[in-house]
């Protein structure tokens, strides 16, 4: 575990900085719509 | 900060509820959103996060989402003067929250400024929760009273919870993990 993360601190850093925010936002929007459905 | 910040767009729905969540969440991570972007373009400056979160380069975030707004509401213009006002304080209160978590630069050549919660997992993660509970009670008075207490509404706070407590596991088991 503690390997995959730091592996992910190195020069992917940028790509899980935008998973983690485009997924966050995607994950809210999607199920603010299926509530309202 | 990070689910909080969409504690705060989930807040802001409630205050403006015309204007999309949609808008209110990608205003809310617009400086993270500029940071991801200046990483992939390979733009680093002395100071990381001078371009993306400092008091000046959120003034021109601000600014630039406002008039982005104007764009993409004209076709709806009884909500673009909301949405201006709101995607604005979005941006400036992502500042604000960063503060409380992070360490940021406030200005070329000025102080850094941040209480740095991130150094306490479990003290960012009780108050992101917080935030992001408040936030979510205030959005869910937004929806028609049935949806209230649908399976996609509660979905939508352990899912924001359970991200938290990731980000927080993985604060804790890398201690200062960059961004970029």
């Amino acid at each position: 575990m503690r390997s995959i993360l730091e592996s992910l601190a190195g020069t992917g850093g940028s790509w899980r900085l935008i998973a983690a925010i485009l997924g966050i936002a995607l994950i809210t929007i999607y199920l603010d719509r299926e509530a309202r459905r | 900060m990070y689910a909080g910040h969409i504690g705060v767009a989930l807040a802001a729905k409630r205050a403006w509820p015309l204007v999309p969540l949609w808008l209110l969440v990608i205003a809310s991570e617009l400086p993270d959103w500029t940071d991801a972007g200046l990483c992939i373009a390979g733009v680093r400056t002395p100071v990381y996060g001078m371009m993306s979160h400092s008091i000046p380069a959120i003034l021109v975030l601000a600014v630039t989402a406002a008039t982005l707004v104007i764009v993409v509401e004209r076709p709806h213009p009884q909500v673009v003067r909301t949405a201006v006002v709101a995607v604005a304080l979005m941006v400036v209160l992502h500042m604000v929250a960063d503060w409380l978590t992070g360490l940021k630069p406030t200005w070329a050549g000025g102080p850094m400024i941040g209480l740095e919660l991130y150094r306490w997992p479990v003290a960012d993660f009780l108050l992101e929760a917080l935030v992001v509970i408040l936030g979510w009670l205030a959005y869910r008075s937004t929806l028609p009273v049935g949806p209230r207490a649908s399976r996609s509404s509660s979905l939508l706070l352990a899912s924001l919870l359970v991200l938290q407590l990731a980000a927080d596991v993985s604060f804790a088991l890398v201690p200062g993990l960059k961004k970029c």
